[in-house]
């Protein structure tokens, strides 16, 4: 396009003079705010890429000595400028939770001298109380000292992965074999009672029943004292092992080899070993348990909960969209009624998330849950079963929160579908249903995929709705085990978005629990972003194969 | 089919007649089958408004009563002599005391005959005259005819037996006793407990004269003080009302007067004696002993509080703040609820009426066949107890789950006990046993609404204007490219952008407040500067920058403007606001600098908002036809004059609809507002605090509250509210957004 000049400007004064009055100075105003669009956008992303990939890096630890003659070891996290009265100001990351009972301390700058890296300062990573920061001193197995100074450091690496080892059989038996027991126990408890509830009031229940139970209670009884008798002895034998390290201000402390996850000392690390631990943690952080209430360790439940509330949701809400889509497109006759209900459809994407919440938490929830214990688990009330929050009913209230966004995306491509495709069928005799099913679905299969992958994407990163229907801080069990009935409906879970919301702001100690956030919002937008993009981009490759046919 | 090679044309007319059917079933059934889910969706989609809106119906139903039994008591000569009527929490027995007979009696609801007798010794020799029973509790206070009042307990023993059926014991225990004025017969009596168990009684004797004092069980009693001068208060003493602490007492007598005395303050003069024409025929306190509930003579039924005219008063005269529906007949017992702000009132001429202060709402009327005599409620509030005159005991039945509720406590100002004046209040919680729950829906209406505007304040200039560049100015390859980008941020999770803002942003703009409140101004200022500076280059430099592609040179400058504002920020601070900004805020405006504010809250619901508002301006600007474009270049106009006076006014109902939409998502997002805002219910508008949203709201209470309690019921008309809210601004968005489209096509 050209700009339309009228005259041609010689001076300089004349151009400014046309400038203003052709408006170009707003045309760059818009642009600014675009700019601020992109920006804003690319800012938000380079801030939690930045933030979390750091995470896992191992940093250099430095040891400081303060103006009151105690020294600090720790990693320098921050550095503040002097903002009027308050001076430049420090921040180290001393770790050694229970001994100082901070994670972090800003110092004042002026206040610390000699700087240094000791080469061997030891970083440990440890199943409780966060970082341990200081010196290996000595290894001892059953309290006798079996190395001590450059070997103890070799020693820790030969010994840690048998105690751990021994630690997580411990756990194991503990989690499965005693919750197995536990769970039969249960059962055979809840058969007494259903028998009590179906026998008439006043009766007595059948003797014979209450004595198989009985024997049943005792001989699982025996299992689990015989079991916990194991567990114990495995914990016993793996807290042998103990390290004995040195704070830099001097005090001695014992752990037990089986509580350290890692060992390592930042400061002698080669690049090579320390992109070695980065992937290692990144690993551990993806297929881990969470620790410390959720602010160490890993998000695997998390994950797990996100993506099996995700499938749930999908799987409930492709054949719901499509059909309806086909029925608005296809069958409904068009008119005031289908105008409408269109309308209607395109605002339940516009209604607040909340407010889906809010319904699944009365409808589902209280009604259909609580209809299904009163039914079906009468001798388990009053602890409700699937009148609780569950996995389940947080996936029906996503889906209906997320059905018009499958509804829209395949209307849109059942419109794409050309007409002679249609006609064609139609004329070779096959019927509505067939045209529909052999000629139509196929074509829009790539459209239909659109919709669920976007309502994948808009499900996995909502949690408002999800927080009141079935999403807790930490799940005991995943919805998904070796117990039967293997697929647990009922089961509350964990999800990325809520762990988010739930370290961030309702953790303890949230300046220590900050950087794990800024790795979970990263992998959060990964997953969406990652979506979304695939959905696009299918999205783009039907407009383009369509483009010539349908219009 | 092998072994019949060749079907004759009979055979296969019949069986392309068999696939034809069977093509025709499955066709049907699809047909039914589509139609049946599809109508099923829509079903599904509207039972999500009716479900939600039958949740919150109960709130304003009416309390519903059934009568469980109707007798006459047994043993009682004339119901006049009664003189205390009661009910255990289990709602067993119904127990009374009248004046010929020294014992309590209990008469069994399920059997109705007495069961029990329980004698009080205090009572050999002399006869009850009068008997008050506190509304919680089954302590009793009773006053004899020779001066002297007996504090006594209904008890009522629990035992299973191994069918484990339940059996309730009934008894009655003498606490102690009281000689308040011998030789005279007492006539009003009233008592409160406080909480380490005192009772704190007065009394009224035949003469006129009244007197306070406490009883501690099990210790030997103080004497009674006396009230007033010595010479006696004109009229009869037909009620008093004391508080907990012993402090604030009233007296009522049958010359219309009410006198207000602070006992603690003067106990021989009262600090307030208001008339009533109509005479004080009962009165009480309602629980929290702070709303004085009055029944008159012409059947009003009033509740006044103490209110303080200056800040500085201690002492409060009362005022009526609460009238409710009058009955047709003087007022002759008022009973308080023993567990909220509920009471029920009997009249003279049989009505009952049950009411809820707080609400003003009349529950629930019924009507006897002779005069009110005694009224009971149970401490469950499901039973009601009513005895007339003529001896008759009926029992209801009572489910009244949402008295507190009503379109004014709702929505309305309302005056809560211990406030000077009606205000908006949330406060769903508390930590006292006779906390009354607040639930004013204005300060989280006034908290949505305030959180959407500064969000869209922030987020429309830049939205509209960057899709007006979009669409008019802009490259089409790099279009596609931007575009794309666009919509990631609208699939960025809330959750994320609320972490950011709460945990990043707002601890770093408290840090640099000024400096970007001044990128407001800062920024354009250099963009336009920078045109300029363009437009002064050699044509041939400015030629090698395609049309379309002035972004490159933009973003420095949207950066530079950043910078300079940053830069400036502490300059303008220190020559305008003294240094600290925050102190200047508190000086100017009289409040609290919050670093969970509502810039915050714009700029990161901005974030949300603003992909959604491009998005559909862009489409609007776009779908202008093109004929107006080059319509308005043939006429010399100018690219900013055609896209500002052809392109924007023709696109203008679109971009409405864009803005509807944005306030609709503001509206109800949640994640951000919960994590970048103290969630503090306030009234208020101002920049430098925070808010609590409707949508916060629910996500915050709804986890802990009752399931179809109030709380659970009030949440789900924040919900409808939600729903109606944006279900209108996207309907309104739609219908334009549908008009333009048909515009657009005749053009």
């Amino acid at each position: 396009m050209h700009r339309p000049t009228l005259t041609q400007p010689t001076q300089s004064a004349s151009r400014i003079a046309q400038l203003f009055r052709r408006g170009d100075h707003w045309l760059w105003l818009c642009g600014g705010a675009l700019g601020l669009t992109v920006l804003l956008i690319t800012g938000l992303l380079l801030l939690v890429v930045a933030n979390g990939f750091t995470y896992f890096w191992p940093y250099k630890i430095t040891a400081v000595d303060r103006a009151d003659g105690t020294k600090l070891m720790g990693v320098v996290t921050a550095t503040q400028p002097a903002v009027k009265e308050t001076p430049a100001q420090t921040q180290l990351r001393v770790g050694n939770r229970e001994l100082n009972n901070f994670d972090f301390i800003w110092v004042p700058t002026v206040q610390l001298t000699n700087f240094h890296q000791p080469p061997d300062a030891v970083q440990i990573e440890r199943q409780e109380n966060g970082d341990f920061i200081g010196f290996l001193q000595r290894v001892e197995v059953k309290g006798q000292t079996v190395a001590s100074g450059d070997a103890a450091w070799t020693k820790l690496h030969e010994l840690q992965p048998g105690a751990r080892a021994l630690a997580a059989q411990a756990k194991a038996i503990q989690r499965d074999g005693i919750g197995a027991v536990n769970a039969r126990m249960q059962r055979a408890k809840l058969r007494l009672r259903s028998a009590q509830l179906k026998a008439p009031t006043g009766a007595a229940i059948d003797p014979l029943l209450k004595a198989s139970v009985e024997t049943e209670v005792a001989a699982l009884q025996s299992d689990y004292d015989k079991l916990r008798a194991v567990s114990g002895e495995l914990v016993a034998r793996s807290i042998e092992a103990q390290a004995v390290l040195r704070t830099i201000d001097g005090q001695e402390k014992t752990i037990p080899l089986a509580s350290i996850v890692r060992a390592f000392r930042p400061n002698t690390m080669s690049l090579v070993e320390k992109f070695g631990h980065y992937l290692s943690r990144a690993a551990d952080f993806v297929t881990g348990e969470p620790r410390e209430s959720n602010t160490e360790g890993g998000v695997f439940p998390a994950i797990f909960g996100t993506v099996m509330m995700t499938l749930i949701m999908s799987v409930v809400v492709t054949p719901f969209g499509v059909i309806a889509a086909f029925y608005l497109r296809e069958y409904a006759k068009q008119g005031l009624i289908v105008r409408l209900v269109r309308i209607a459809i395109n605002n339940l994407a516009g209604v607040p998330s909340i407010v889906f919440g809010v319904f699944g938490l009365g409808f589902f929830v209280y009604f259909v849950g609580g209809g299904i214990d009163q039914v079906f688990f009468p001798e388990r009330l009053p602890a409700p079963t699937f009148g609780t929050g569950g996995i389940l009913w947080a996936s029906l209230t996503l889906a209906l929160l997320t059905v018009p966004v499958v509804i829209v995306a395949t209307e849109e491509s059942i419109a794409a579908v050309p007409r002679g495709a249609r006609e064609g069928s139609l004329a070779l005799g096959a019927s509505k249903f067939q045209t529909i099913f052999n000629i139509v679905l196929p074509a829009s299969v790539p459209g239909i995929l659109t919709g669920v992958i976007l309502a994948m994407a808009r499900g996995a990163g909502e949690v408002a709705p999800l927080m009141i229907t079935g999403v807790v801080k930490l799940a005991p069990e995943l919805p998904l085990d070796g117990s039967y009935p293997f697929f647990h409906l009922d089961r509350k879970f964990m999800h990325l978005g809520f762990h988010i919301y739930d370290v961030g702001f309702q953790s303890p100690n949230i300046e220590a629990a900050k950087p794990m956030v800024f790795t979970t919002t990263l992998l959060l937008i990964s997953i969406v972003v990652f979506l979304n993009l695939f959905a696009i981009g299918l999205r783009d490759r039907i407009r383009r194969k369509y483009q010539t046919g349908a219009f | 089919m092998s072994d019949n090679p060749s079907p004759s044309p009979s055979q296969r007319l019949l069986a392309t007649k068999a696939v034809s059917r069977r093509v025709k079933l499955i066709d049907r059934t699809a047909n039914f089958v589509i139609h049946a889910s599809g109508i099923g969706i829509i079903v599904i989609v509207a039972l999500i408004f009716v479900f939600i809106g039958a949740e919150t119906l109960p709130l304003f139903r009416s309390a519903r009563q059934a009568i469980k039994f109707e007798q006459r008591l047994p043993e009682v000569t004339k119901a006049t002599h009664v003189l205390m009527l009661g009910v255990d929490e289990y709602e067993a027995h119904v127990y009374w005391l009248d004046t010929d007979a020294g014992a309590l009696r209990f008469l069994s609801t399920a059997t109705h005959g007495i069961v029990a007798q329980a004698p009080l010794p205090a009572l050999a020799g002399t006869h009850a005259t009068a008997a008050y029973r506190t509304p919680s509790r089954d302590k009793l206070t009773i006053g004899t005819a020779d001066g002297r009042v007996i504090f006594a307990e209904a008890k009522f023993a629990v035992a299973y037996d191994a069918q484990n059926r339940r059996t309730i014991t009934p008894s009655a225990r003498q606490l102690g006793v009281v000689s308040v004025a011998p030789g005279r017969a007492v006539t009003v009596v009233h008592v409160r407990q406080n909480s380490s168990g005192d009772w704190l009684y007065s009394v009224a004797t035949d003469d006129g004269r009244v007197f306070t004092g406490k009883f501690v069980e099990d210790e030997p009693f103080t004497d009674p003080k006396s009230v007033g001068r010595a010479e006696k208060l004109s009229g009869k003493i037909t009620g008093l009302a004391g508080d907990f602490e012993g402090n604030r007492l009233f007296v009522a007598t049958d010359d219309g007067k009410l006198c207000q005395y602070y006992l603690a303050e003067n106990r021989d003069v009262p600090f307030r004696i208001y008339d009533f024409p109509g005479r004080v025929t009962a009165l009480d306190y309602s629980i929290g002993d702070s709303a004085l509930l009055l029944g008159l003579g012409d059947g009003s039924v009033e509740a006044w509080f103490g209110v303080r005219e200056n800040e500085t008063d201690t002492l409060r005269p009362i005022h009526r703040v609460h009238t409710f529906a009058k009955l047709p007949a003087a007022v002759t017992w008022l009973q308080p609820s023993g567990r909220d702000k509920g009471f029920v009132v009997g009249a003279a001429d049989g009505t009952i009426q049950l009411d809820f202060t707080t609400s003003e709402r009349t529950m629930l009327t019924s009507k006897l066949a002779a005069p009110v005599h005694a009224l009971a409620y149970s401490s469950k509030l499901t039973a009601l107890l009513a005895l007339g005159t003529d001896g008759t005991l009926r029992v209801t039945a009572v489910d009244n789950p949402h008295p507190e509720i009503s379109f004014k406590t709702l929505f309305g100002k309302v005056h809560y006990e211990g406030y000077d004046a009606p205000e908006y209040i949330w406060q769903s919680t508390g930590g006292t046993d006779d906390f009354e729950a607040k639930f004013s829906l204005v300060p989280l209406i006034i908290g949505t609404l305030k959180g959407s505007f500064y969000g869209l304040m922030f987020a429309i200039p830049i939205a509209v204007l960057a899709a007006l560049y979009t669409s008019q100015f802009m490259a089409p390859w790099l279009r596609s490219w931007l575009k794309p980008a666009v919509e990631i941020m609208a699939a960025l999770p809330s959750v994320v952008i609320g972490f950011l803002a709460g945990l990043w942003f707002a601890p770093l703009l408290e840090t640099v407040m000024p400096g970007t409140l001044l990128c407001v101004f800062t920024v354009p200022l250099v963009i336009v500067a920078g045109t300029i500076g363009w437009m002064l280059l050699p044509r041939a430099v400015r030629h090698k920058v395609p049309n379309g592609c002035e972004l490159a040179l933009i973003l420095p400058l949207v950066l530079l403007g950043a910078w300079l504002g940053q830069l400036l920020g502490p300059v303008v601070e220190s020559a305008f606001f003294h240094g600290d900004y925050k102190q200047w805020v508190f000086a100017q405006f009289g409040q609290q600098f919050e670093q969970r504010n509502s810039i915050v809250i714009g700029i990161a619901m901005g974030f949300a908002v603003i992909p959604l508002i491009f998005t559909i301006s862009e489409d609007a600007f776009s779908n202008v036809p093109s004929s107006f474009k080059s319509a308005s270049y043939a006429l010399g106009a100018s690219r900013w004059q055609t896209a500002w006076r052809v392109i924007l006014p023709t696109a203008s109902p679109g971009v409405f609809s864009a803005v509807m939409i944005g306030f609709g998502r503001a509206v109800g997002e949640t994640m951000i507002v919960l994590m970048a805002t103290g969630n503090t219910p306030i009234m208020s508008f101002s920049p430098f605090n925070g808010m609590r949203t409707l949508a916060a709201n629910i996500a915050v209470e709804i986890p802990e509250a009752p399931v179809a309690g109030t709380l659970y019921r009030v949440l789900f008309v924040a919900a409808l509210l939600l729903f109606a809210l944006t279900f209108i601004c996207n309907t309104i968005a739609e219908v334009i957004r549908q008009r333009l489209r048909d515009k657009y096509k005749a053009v």
